[in-house]
């Protein structure tokens, strides 16, 4: 009975084993790619603003390929405002997701632009060259996240953090690898 | 107690999660071909079907390892069947990964290969040749309305602000123009014509009055159109815009929408590859599951009930006969399992019956034993010496009194010691045993520690079946036992002479005693007397010396002549002398016509029947019949004399052959003394004839 314990005991740690050495080789596999660059935030109108944008997101060249396939591309940027409390993990005050969506015409050389924040479309635009679509692309400007109303710097500090997904991917043919920018923080200081 | 998955079950689920996974590739692969490219539908399905095939790796990888851990230890453990079992596992996971691997690779070259001919170089010149066509002829019409733009705007430039809106109305109606339009810095139409003028947005009205200005921005609302602007002036642009002929609008779209399939597809080339993959790797996992699961299950089956029959054997070397394998099956396994069972039984069976048997025999042997004992504790204690001997003579066991009587010592062969001159009678016996098993004899020897005087009965020893399969010889040193009864018979000799002396005496003192008397009473009668007297005294002086005269004879036999003779011949004429001797007496002759000569004395011997003769007549009281016979026996001739008198009292039978012996009134007691003596010189014996009860009978035995 007790060696059929320490037996299970030992798979068990060979499993675990496994997986740390699995999960320890994810950020090598992941290093590299775009960036989130420019995050600024501030207090207008009594609302949290913030602006970034996406670094080296459209020097990939499988993202221009999809964009040029004219298949519908979108990079998601995703702003979040966290609490941290001391001796407790940070909880999320609000989230914001802004998702900027192109889908280029072969016919008429244009691409279309759309902005959509938590799901509600909020800008659509057309425009001619691929510049102008990647400055759109990649920046988020002046984006309300929340009112001043929800921060209250009696409960603790706040930041704010920003991400980018820029395109779905796969590793290895099979394993579902999403290319996306690195957290980038900045602590809020009170209104 | 582990959870356990019944097979019906296990079998349930992975058929269930293998068409699961068939169907899902079907699916995913119609989708694929299906779509331009990868909808969020089919995008879920790709996530889903690599999720499952990590999901499948993993488990497979874990099991895949759980086992192996398991295997290792029970190996290192050297648990019964492990071995076997991982090897089985081994063949099996092997037997199932190596081709499903196999496969797996293949599949992805193809898929690779494939996919990417799919996209090659004359599909993809193909595709961007249609594309660069639909490009350039729409270029055609952007320059076109461009150069319009500018031709427009340096003839506006060329009038006043105020007469521009007319000139451009001059300039449309002249017909070269489809659509024309004056727009305000700030976005606002000052001039449409026609009035359905396509609409613009505010990015291509700031468009115009950026460096450049608006050059071929194409409308397809609601007729397709170029429009073109450049600025008059700061304040001022013109917008010119020509409808696409409306054939070249379609075809350019349908080459552009067949562009548009061709790019989806390819930039979802690697999703498509992907799909694919997964698509197989999913299958592979599903076979390598199944062979893991069907090799784990298989090499359990066969492995555990190896490791039971092991384990029994171990039991059954211990000794454990009662142990039993707990397996029930309707294979060959469980045939062997079963055969195992029924043979443990039945060895416990017998066990148990040889254990009985053994304890019966135990007992057996210890009385045996006991009994072995007891005969060798009285062999050794018993006065006579006991030989037993084989069917060829040869010395088994002999006693210790045996190996004192016949001077053997420990190690010491007996017939190195019957070799030797002295015990030559023994050895013959010996020799001779095979041939006359039964014999009695009793002989003087001349041992090294003086005359032994021997009893020698030998009786075969017979086994169950009757077989003869040895000899028994009893030695008896009846020494001491003759010495006493020849002092008992020369105390009674002494007696009957001193008797016999005493009785002659008596008269001859009485008639000495008479005469002197006769002599002193100087009596008339004197003469008489003393002739009387000296006439009983002659006579009485006569008897006792003639009884001298016997003793003498008895005690000094005249030295043997021994030459071959026929024995026949005296016996007759002896009888013969007797015959005549009264008319009521008749003797009867069994003697063979004839028979090998004799080593003998013949007077010696004469004097032998002469005495058995008369005693048979005197026995008879001269009326009767005296029956010899004569035969030959083993090397021997035996003659039996047998008279029709009363016989012999079982009494005197030990003692008729000592000297002075009788049983007569009259006679010395020595006839039979000297017969013994006779025979004995002459290697012979004499015996009463036991089995002979109509009178006495003896028997003479002489050597041929």
């Amino acid at each position: 009975m007790k060696a059929e314990g320490n037996r299970v005991r030992l798979t068990h740690r060979a499993m675990t084993s496994f997986l740390m050495l699995l999960l320890a080789a994810l950020p090598v596999l992941a290093a590299g790619g775009p960036f989130v660059k420019g995050l600024v935030w501030r207090y207008q109108d009594q609302d949290l603003v913030v602006s970034f944008a996406v670094g080296s997101a459209f020097d990939r060249s499988d993202l221009k390929e999809a964009i040029m396939s004219t298949r519908p591309v979108s990079l998601t940027f995703t702003v979040e405002v966290l609490k941290h409390r001391f001796l407790w993990s940070p909880r999320t005050v609000v989230r914001r997701k802004v998702v900027h969506t192109v889908q280029y015409d072969n016919l008429t050389r244009q691409f279309a632009l759309k902005t959509k924040v938590n799901d509600e479309v909020t800008d659509e635009r057309v425009v001619g060259t691929w510049d102008e679509m990647a400055k759109y692309m990649e920046e988020v400007v002046d984006l309300k996240v929340t009112s001043v109303a929800n921060l209250d710097p009696s409960e603790g500090t706040y930041t704010v953090r920003a991400q980018v997904h820029v395109l779905d991917d796969f590793a290895l043919w099979i394993i579902p690898w999403d290319v996306q920018t690195p957290w980038v923080s900045q602590t809020l200081s009170t209104p | 107690m582990r959870p356990h998955l019944s097979p019906r079950l296990a079998i349930i689920l992975v058929a269930s999660a293998g068409l699961a996974l068939v169907v899902g590739f079907i699916v995913a692969t119609r989708h694929q071909q299906d779509s331009s490219g990868l909808t969020p539908a089919g995008s879920f399905l790709l996530t889903a079907l690599s999720l499952a095939n990590l999901l499948l790796m993993t488990v497979l990888l874990f099991i895949l390892f759980r086992e192996l851990v398991k295997g290792f230890l029970e190996w290192r453990r050297l648990r019964e069947g492990a071995r076997f079992r991982t090897r089985l596992l081994t063949a099996f996971v092997l037997l199932g990964l190596l081709p499903s691997l196999l496969l797996f690779i293949g599949a992805i070259m193809l898929i690779e290969s494939t996919v990417d001919r799919w996209f090659s170089s004359p599909v993809n010149s193909l595709a961007a040749a249609g594309q660069q066509l639909v490009d350039e002829s729409m270029d055609l019409v952007r320059d076109q309305t461009y150069r319009k733009a500018q031709a427009l705007a340096w003839q506006l430039r060329q009038v006043s602000p105020g007469m521009r809106p007319a000139l451009a109305a001059q300039l449309w109606n002249a017909g070269d123009l489809d659509s024309l339009g004056l727009v305000a810095r700030d976005g606002t139409f000052l001039l449409k014509l026609p009035a359905k003028f396509p609409e613009m947005n505010a990015y291509t009205a700031g468009k115009i009055f950026q460096p450049g200005g608006l050059k071929g921005w194409v409308d397809l609302s609601p007729t397709p159109t170029v429009l073109s602007g450049v600025v008059v002036d700061p304040q001022l642009g013109v917008v010119v815009g020509a409808t696409l002929p409306r054939k070249l609008f379609e075809r350019a779209r349908f080459i552009a929408e067949n562009n548009q399939q061709y790019l989806q597809i390819r930039s979802q080339r690697k999703a498509l590859k992907t799909s694919m993959v997964s698509s197989f790797l999913a299958l592979t996992l599903l076979v390598t599951f199944v062979a893991v699961w069907v090799g784990s299950r298989l090499s359990r089956e066969i492995s555990v009930p190896l490791q039971l029959l092991l384990e029994g054997t171990k039991e059954l070397s211990r000794g454990n006969l009662s142990h039993r394998i707990p397996y029930d099956a309707r294979d060959e396994i469980g045939t062997v399992v079963e055969s195992f069972n029924r043979m443990t039984r039945e060895l416990e069976v017998s066990k148990s019956e040889l254990e009985l048997s053994n304890a019966e025999l135990r007992l057996t042997t210890e009385s045996a034993e006991r009994r072995r004992r007891h005969i060798e504790t009285l062999m050794e204690t018993l006065n006579i010496g006991v030989v037993s001997t084989g069917p060829d003579g040869e010395i088994r066991t002999l006693n210790p009194k045996a190996r004192e009587i016949l001077g053997v010592e420990r190690g010491q062969s007996l017939r190195s010691v019957v070799s030797r001159p002295e015990w030559a009678p023994v050895g013959a016996i010996l020799a001779g045993l095979p041939q006359r098993p039964v014999f009695n004899h009793e002989m003087t020897l001349n041992a090294r520690e003086g005359q032994m005087i021997l009893s020698v009965s030998a009786t075969p020893m017979r086994d169950p079946s009757g077989d003869v399969f040895g000899n028994l010889i009893i030695l008896e040193d009846v020494s001491q036992l003759s010495r006493a009864q020849r002092i008992a018979a020369w105390q009674e000799a002494a007696q009957r002479m001193a008797h016999e002396i005493k009785n002659p005496l008596t008269p001859i003192r009485l008639s000495a005693q008479r005469i002197h008397k006769k002599a002193l009473e100087k009596s008339p009668d004197m003469e008489a007397a003393v002739i009387e007297g000296t006439e009983a005294i002659e006579r009485e002086v006569e008897a006792m010396m003639n009884m001298v005269n016997a003793f003498s004879r008895f005690a000094r036999l005249p030295e043997l002549r021994l030459r071959p003779s026929s024995l026949p011949a005296l016996i007759r004429d002896t009888a013969s002398a007797y015959e005549t001797a009264s008319a009521e007496v008749r003797f009867s002759l069994d003697i063979p016509g004839t028979f090998p000569p004799v080593r003998m004395d013949v007077e010696h011997m004469g004097r032998v029947f002469k005495n058995l003769f008369e005693n048979a007549l005197q026995a008879m009281d001269m009326a009767g019949t005296v029956s010899i016979s004569l035969r030959e026996d083993e090397g021997r001739a035996v003659v039996t004399v047998r008279d029709t008198g009363p016989g012999i009292d079982p009494e005197d039978r030990y003692k008729m052959f000592l000297p002075y012996f009788s049983t007569k009134k009259k006679g010395t007691g020595l006839g039979l003394a000297i017969v013994v003596r006779i025979l004995e010189e002459h290697g012979g014996t004499i015996h009463v004839d036991e089995g002979y009860t109509g009178g006495a009978g003896f028997v003479v035995s002489l050597p041929i």
